[in-house]
Formats: structure tokens, C-alpha cells, sequence
């Protein structure tokens, strides 16, 4: 099958190639957008003066408008792309081993948890924070893994778990969590503020230091996840099949979930729960590239990267200077989506 | 070969198989025969290792079903299930590919032996013409033959059907068990059909189990089995039984109440 592998190959840059210019264009008109009215032009001459290795240039610009294009503008659109991603890989991921085409870590109840862990931890928790930053996502990756049994658990009825109650489920987990959530808000005080933002989910707070906090968590969850396609593949022949295939089948759905809930809690703990990203991206992408996970993995992460970013440019610029939370912008796309395809219950795919 | 020993299935309160001892000799072909709610697919489930025995055991080759890890089962043994693969927008020759699973690291490549392996079993079951059709664009029974083509790849021992040709219509019947007695002469495998159809089973088995309430009621030859006054009891029939003009093989004959 060494042919078939090449054709994997061949269709996955068909599809990815396309993508990652969509990315940079869309990266390109993120940055150079914004409430403080800097020139194309001189945008670029500040991110291009800090890549290493190039010439050096003249700076022409002010401080103030350096310090807006690269301590603010891209760490947050580099933090975008690693939420966006790790959101629809992770959406791609339960979906797969859930065999549920609604799941995602926004309707399982991943979000909540992960936000309400990451809020607790933010206001009690200091003195716990055993590894420095990196306790953060960690925090958020434990919850959010604990939501998503707790979840999984109640839908659990007479060895089955029903599309219908695994959602409803959800929504009863999250109605308690998000009561949580209110009850840490309102305790917080000045710190309100901060925690707000985890409601709706926003890239407000981004810096470089946030991003290289994250990074390696969606990295090495989304590889995990990916190494894993083969066995996503087998378990959508159905959970049997997979088994008289020799896949030891609770052991591969452990291993993803928890690859998973480690990818969607670390974008979590740093953007707050921004909904139906992991469910959008990756029932479009499906429809376009077909279910090969090996393929659909990593064409969902770059189309979720640039769904954020869009998102995110939108919600920073649409109502100047006031910015809205991003959970707004996907929400006002995803409900209507997830009502779409709750009636259209194509499960064709599952 | 197979060799199960005092099996029992217990599901909450409901027993659903009761003390079953049988086996099963290399090369040979096993029918499970029995009315529908006797326990013949949970039979086959705990051969295949779905369930676990509530008391009694299986080996297989020798050595306990439980000492096998995952996938040294499957490339011992193969299932095919009622439904056949699940109708997916993906090829058949990917289809296929996927019982090369058992023989993959977690790093996995497919090596030209495998794709060797996968156009062997395309040819073999008629399916490499449609090779690069997609499993959703096919018919029921050509799903069937992809689940054989499927078990094939996975180079078993044995290999399990559980009413492989229920859904299916004579023509692919005949199709599919032609296909598994081809594939038994050409390896020497085993097999262990589970079938409804009284005159297939007899026609393609060796053997027949005969199922009854959870239990094994007989175990014996064709003749043994194909008995009027014996089928009669267990399905409430009136059965005739005749031999097959051609293959000297018993045969039923249904007749209905006047």
C-alpha cells in the first residue's frame, strides 16, 4: 500500500497547500487591521524587522505603533491559530470516538469544566501552582477531562450512550458549571473583570508569554490525536468491527479523549470558552475532504486556525473601539449550524 | 483449534448461554444452527472475545483466549458480522487495507507484502473492479463481500461468521459462502458459520451445532442433525427431509399447515 500512502499524501497537500494560503491571507488582513490606524505598509516593516536575519532598516515608525503590531497584535493572532486549532482537533477527536456528529468541547461540557477550573485556580489557587505558568492549562485540561466523564457518565444508560441524551447531558452539566462559574465571578471582586471574559471566551488577554504557555500542550495533544487517525478511522466502522480488527478499543478512546480534553483545556484556560469552533470546522471540512482522518486532522486544525482568526479580527473591529467577545462571533455562526445539522442528522459519517 | 469449556453467559439476571462445551478442528467447517434467542450469536461474541464468560473458558490453539492481546487475536482469528462494513464515504480498497491492522506498530507502515496481502483478497472475493468505488455507492451484499475481502486481509486461522448472509439475497448467499469454502481449500483455515438457512448449512458445513434456550442441545454430523422428528421439535415444523439428488447431502423441505 505504499501507493496508498502516497495518495493520502497527495490528497492531503491538495487540500492543506490551498489552506495555508488562506491562513497567511488571512493573517496578513488580521494584523493590519485594527482601531489604531497604522499603514499596511508600515505593519509589515515592523513584523519583517523582527525576523531574524534580515537586513537591517530604517525605523521609521513610533514605539507606540511597534509595541501595537508585536505585543499586541500578533501574539494574539498566533494564540488565534493555536485556539482555533486545538479547538477543531480536538472536535474532530471526540466526534471520531464518540461516533456522535454533534460532539464537541463546547457542548460536552469540556469548556465549562476547563473554564471553571482555570477561573478557581485563578482565584484560590496560587498557592498551588506546583509547576509556575504551566499549571494553568494543566488545571483547565483536569477539569475538563473530569466535565467530559461526568458528561459521558450520565448519558450512560443500559450500556448505551444515546445522541440525544449524551447532549442533554451536556447542557445539564453545563447549566451547573456555568452557576459555578457566575458564583466565582461574583466572589472575585476586582478581578471580575478577568474572569468575565471566560464566559464568552476572548483573545483579550493574549500576550507572547500566554502563547508559549500553550503551545506545547495543543502540540503535543494534537500529535497524539493524529497519530491516532488510523484507529479514528477503524472506530467509525463501529466500536465492534474495530475490536475483531484487534484494536483494543477502550484503551485507544481513552488515549484520545484524554489527547483531546488536553488540547481543547489548554486552549481553554488561556481564551475562555469559545463555542462550536470544534464543531463547525470539522463537519465542513468533512464534506470536503472526505472522513480519512488521517487527512481530516490536520486540514481542521488549519481551517479552525483561520475560522478564529476571522472571528477574532470581527469581534476586535466590528464595534470600535468597544471589542466583543469572541464567543459572540462564533456562537452567532454556530447555534444556527448546530440547529442545521440537528435537523439534518446526516450521520451518514458515523 | 477453537475448544470452549463449560461456557456460561450471564447478562444481569438473564442467562443467556449455559455450560457449553464444544471445539472445533483445524480445517474443518462448524455450522451453529439454532431458532432465533438461542444464544448463537453470544456464542460467537465470546469466541471473539466481545464478552467475557461468566464461568467456563476458550482456547484457542491451545492457549486461553485471555493470554491473547488484541492483536494476535485478530490475526488469528476474523468476524464477519449480519451487516457487512458499514456503508462510509471510503473506498474499498481502504476498506480492505484495514485488516492489515493487527499486522502494524503504533508507528504504522504498510509494506509491499501488505499491498500484496490486500490485492489478493480483492481478487479473490471479485471486488478489485470496484476497488476505488466508495463503500456507500455499493449494495448490501457487495458490502458483505468487502467485510469478507476485509477478514481475508487479516490472514486468520479461523475465520467467524455470524449470519453472514441474512440480509442478502440468494445469489449473494450462495456468493458469500462459496467465497469462505474457496478460501478454506486454498489455506487450510477453519471456520465457524452461524447461519439460519438449514440447507446452506448443510451444504457448506462438516459439522452442526444445534442450539437451543441458551444451550447446546446436539452436536454431530449433517446426518445427525438433518433429522425430521429433531428440527421438527426444535422449530416447530413439519419438515421433509430428502437427499440432494447431486450432492448426496440432506436436504429440507418445508410444508405448510393445509
Amino acid at each position: 500500500m505504499k501507493e496508498g500512502q502516497r495518495r493520502v499524501g497527495k490528497k492531503l497537500g491538495f487540500w492543506l497547500l490551498p489552506l495555508l494560503f488562506a491562513l497567511l491571507f488571512v493573517i496578513i488582513g488580521s494584523v493590519s487591521l485594527g482601531s489604531a490606524q497604522l499603514s499596511f505598509y508600515m505593519v509589515w516593516k515592523i513584523i519583517l524587522s523582527h525576523v531574524p536575519f534580515m537586513p537591517e532598516m530604517e525605523k521609521d515608525w513610533s514605539k507606540a505603533a511597534e509595541v501595537i503590531v508585536w505585543n499586541i497584535r500578533m501574539p494574539r493572532i498566533l494564540l488565534a491559530v493555536l485556539v482555533g486549532a486545538a479547538l477543531a482537533v480536538a472536535g474532530v477527536a471526540y466526534q471520531g470516538v464518540l461516533r456522535n456528529p454533534l460532539a464537541d468541547p463546547y457542548i460536552l461540557g469540556v469548556s465549562s469544566g476547563a473554564s471553571l477550573g482555570a477561573a478557581c485556580f485563578m482565584m484560590f489557587g496560587q498557592g498551588i501552582a506546583f509547576f509556575g505558568q504551566w499549571t494553568l492549562p494543566l488545571i483547565a485540561f483536569i477539569c475538563g477531562m473530569g466535565t467530559l466523564f461526568v458528561v459521558y457518565r450520565l448519558a450512560y444508560i443500559a450500556g448505551k450512550v444515546q445522541m440525544e441524551t449524551l447532549l442533554l447531558s451536556g447542557v445539564v452539566v453545563q447549566a451547573f458549571l456555568g452557576a459555578g462559574l457566575s458564583l466565582v465571578m461574583s466572589m472575585s471582586g476586582e478581578k471580575m473583570q478577568r474572569i468575565f471574559y471566560w464566559l464568552m471566551g476572548s483573545l483579550t488577554l493574549s500576550d507572547w508569554s500566554s502563547g508559549v504557555v500553550v503551545a506545547p500542550y495543543v502540540i503535543v495533544g494534537g500529535i497524539i490525536i493524529f497519530l491516532f487517525a488510523g484507529e479514528l478511522n477503524l472506530l467509525a466502522f463501529g466500536e465492534q468491527k474495530a475490536h475483531h480488527l484487534g484494536m483494543n478499543v477502550e484503551r485507544t478512546r481513552l488515549m484520545i479523549l484524554i489527547a483531546a480534553s488536553l488540547t481543547a483545556g489548554a486552549a481553554v484556560s488561556v481564551s475562555g470558552v469559545i463555542g462550536f469552533v470544534g464543531l463547525i470546522v470539522p463537519h465542513i471540512m468533512r464534506t470536503i475532504v472526505g472522513s480519512d482522518h488521517r487527512v481530516l486532522l490536520p486540514v481542521s486544525a488549519v481551517a479552525g486556525a483561520i475560522l478564529l482568526i476571522a472571528a477574532d479580527t470581527i469581534a476586535r473591529t466590528v464595534m470600535e473601539p468597544q471589542e466583543l467577545p469572541i464567543g459572540v462571533i462564533t456562537a452567532f455562526l454556530g447555534a444556527p449550524f448546530f440547529g442545521y445539522l440537528l435537523r439534518k442528522r446526516r450521520q451518514r459519517f458515523f | 483449534m477453537i475448544q470452549a469449556t463449560g461456557v456460561s453467559l450471564q447478562i444481569g439476571q438473564r442467562e443467556i448461554l449455559s455450560n457449553i462445551s464444544f471445539q472445533v478442528r483445524r480445517g474443518e467447517t462448524l455450522g451453529i444452527i439454532g431458532p432465533n434467542g438461542s444464544g448463537k450469536s453470544s456464542l460467537i461474541k465470546v469466541v471473539s472475545r466481545l464478552l467475557t464468560p461468566s464461568t467456563g473458558s476458550v482456547s484457542v490453539d491451545g492457549k486461553p483466549l485471555a493470554s491473547y492481546s488484541s492483536k494476535m487475536l485478530a490475526r488469528k482469528m476474523a468476524v464477519v458480522s449480519q451487516e457487512g462494513m458499514a456503508p462510509l464515504p471510503i473506498t474499498v480498497e481502504e476498506a480492505v487495507a484495514m485488516g492489515r491492522y493487527p499486522y502494524h506498530g503504533f508507528f504504522r507502515r504498510n509494506t509491499a507484502q501488505d499491498a500484496e496481502v490486500i490485492q489478493h483478497a480483492l481478487a479473490r472475493t471479485g471486488l478489485e473492479v470496484v476497488a476505488c468505488k466508495l463503500l456507500d455507492q455499493l449494495s448490501g451484499g457487495e458490502r458483505q463481500r468487502v467485510a469478507i475481502a476485509c477478514a481475508m486481509a487479516q490472514e486468520p486461522e479461523v475465520l467467524l461468521l455470524d449470519e453472514p448472509t441474512t440480509y442478502l439475497d440468494i445469489g449473494y448467499q450462495v456468493g458469500i459462502l462459496n467465497l469462505v469454502r474457496e478460501w478454506r481449500k486454498e489455506t487450510g483455515g477453519t471456520a465457524v458459520l452461524v447461519l439460519h438457512d438449514l440447507n446452506l448449512a448443510a451444504q457448506y458445513c462438516d459439522r452442526l451445532i444445534l442450539m437451543e434456550g441458551g444451550t447446546m442441545t446436539h452436536n454431530g454430523t449433517i446426518e445427525e442433525i438433518m433429522q425430521a422428528q429433531l428440527l421438527s421439535e426444535v422449530y416447530g415444523i413439519k419438515p421433509l427431509i430428502v437427499t440432494h439428488p447431486n450432492l448426496q447431502i440432506p436436504q429440507i423441505l418445508l410444508e405448510r399447515s393445509s
